[in-house]
């Protein structure tokens, strides 16, 4: 199917010619297509040469606007059933997961006790206290220091 | 670019209609088929006109419709479409009418010849589109049907029409 193509490899004059008059086989506008569809240089070229227009119905405008306001709305519609679903979806597995905890399924796992888990709070006290405790050390240390 | 708004977009369909349906005609030849490609093609205008680099829209849209068209290629490889069971059912009794061959002499004759071949309401709602070139809107208001209802009847009567053209097309090849 070389003929189709001049030595740029783009349509030819004559290849757009046919194509408008109808003069290209099946095979023929199937390799036109694959080729316009992704070359724009081609696809202005055809364009422009398109000398006499075929006019659409005159309702043709009316019904690709409502067509579009249609698809808009099924497009919106189920966007937000997607979002619902994924909602659900995950407060399904969040409460599920919590319902889990809450059972005591798994009543395997060894309890914190049996562990020494140091309590933040306790040792951040006791690291104050005995910061605290040095403190006043030093300061005791200093004023006997002092006085002697 | 941001997504296109509804005047603009409608300045844009009435720009580009009738290039996009002859660039569609010239790739399928057939008018339904094209109508059909040519819608699906401003659609797809609609929803990707963010990815649209401002250059030359002309040549952006009219890839659009090849594009589309190069899908219909591909859709009808996979199959030979016939009329389903439903389909059949909005068709006349054929009555053979030789006349009807020699009228048969351009696209209007034949359009013409096969949406004689439709039944009521198929064939009035046909009628009025195609041949006396009216809006569904228009139509709705004057007889007071819904609009819903006549797209409905002008979606089969298209999808019958296409499929017929393309009968009566593979039926003059093997003549």
């Amino acid at each position: 199917m070389k003929h189709l193509f001049d030595v740029n490899g783009h349509l030819n004059a004559e290849t757009v010619e046919k194509f408008y008059h109808h003069a290209l086989s099946l095979s023929e506008r199937k390799i036109v297509a694959d080729h316009m569809a992704v070359c724009p240089l081609c696809a202005d070229a055809a364009a422009f040469a398109a000398a006499e227009l075929h006019q659409t119905p005159q309702g043709f405008e009316e019904q690709i606007l409502l067509q579009v306001l249609e698809k808009e709305k099924q497009y919106k519609q189920n966007r937000t059933l997607e979002f619902l679903f994924y909602s659900l979806r995950v407060a399904a597995a969040a409460g599920f997961a919590i319902a889990l905890l809450c059972s005591g399924w798994f009543h395997f796992i060894p309890k914190p006790e049996h562990y020494y888990i140091p309590n933040f709070t306790q040792k951040l006290n006791q690291t104050l206290n005995d910061f605290s405790n040095r403190l006043l050390q030093t300061e005791e240390y200093k004023h006997e220091k002092t006085k002697k | 670019m941001e997504r296109i708004q509804p005047d603009e977009f409608s300045s844009l369909v009435a720009r580009y209609k009738n290039l996009i349906y002859t660039v569609c005609y010239s790739f399928c030849r057939n008018p339904f088929d094209a109508e059909d490609l040519a819608q699906e093609t401003f659609y797809a205008v609609f929803r990707t006109w963010e990815h649209f680099d401002g250059k030359n829209e002309r040549a952006w849209i009219t890839k659009i419709a090849a594009n589309k068209c190069r899908d219909y290629f591909r859709r009808s490889e996979k199959k030979h479409e016939t009329l389903s069971p439903s389909e059949l059912e909005i068709l006349e009794d054929p009555v053979f009418n030789p006349e009807m061959a020699v009228l048969r002499q351009n696209e209007n004759e034949r359009m013409r010849s096969l949406i004689k071949k439709l039944k009521e309401p198929y064939q009035t709602v046909a009628v009025l589109y195609f041949l006396e070139d009216k809006k569904l809107s228009d139509v709705a208001r004057q007889t007071g049907q819904k609009l819903k209802t006549l797209q409905t009847q002008l979606y089969r009567a298209k999808k019958a029409l296409a499929i017929l053209w393309e009968e009566e097309i593979s039926h003059e090849t093997l003549i």
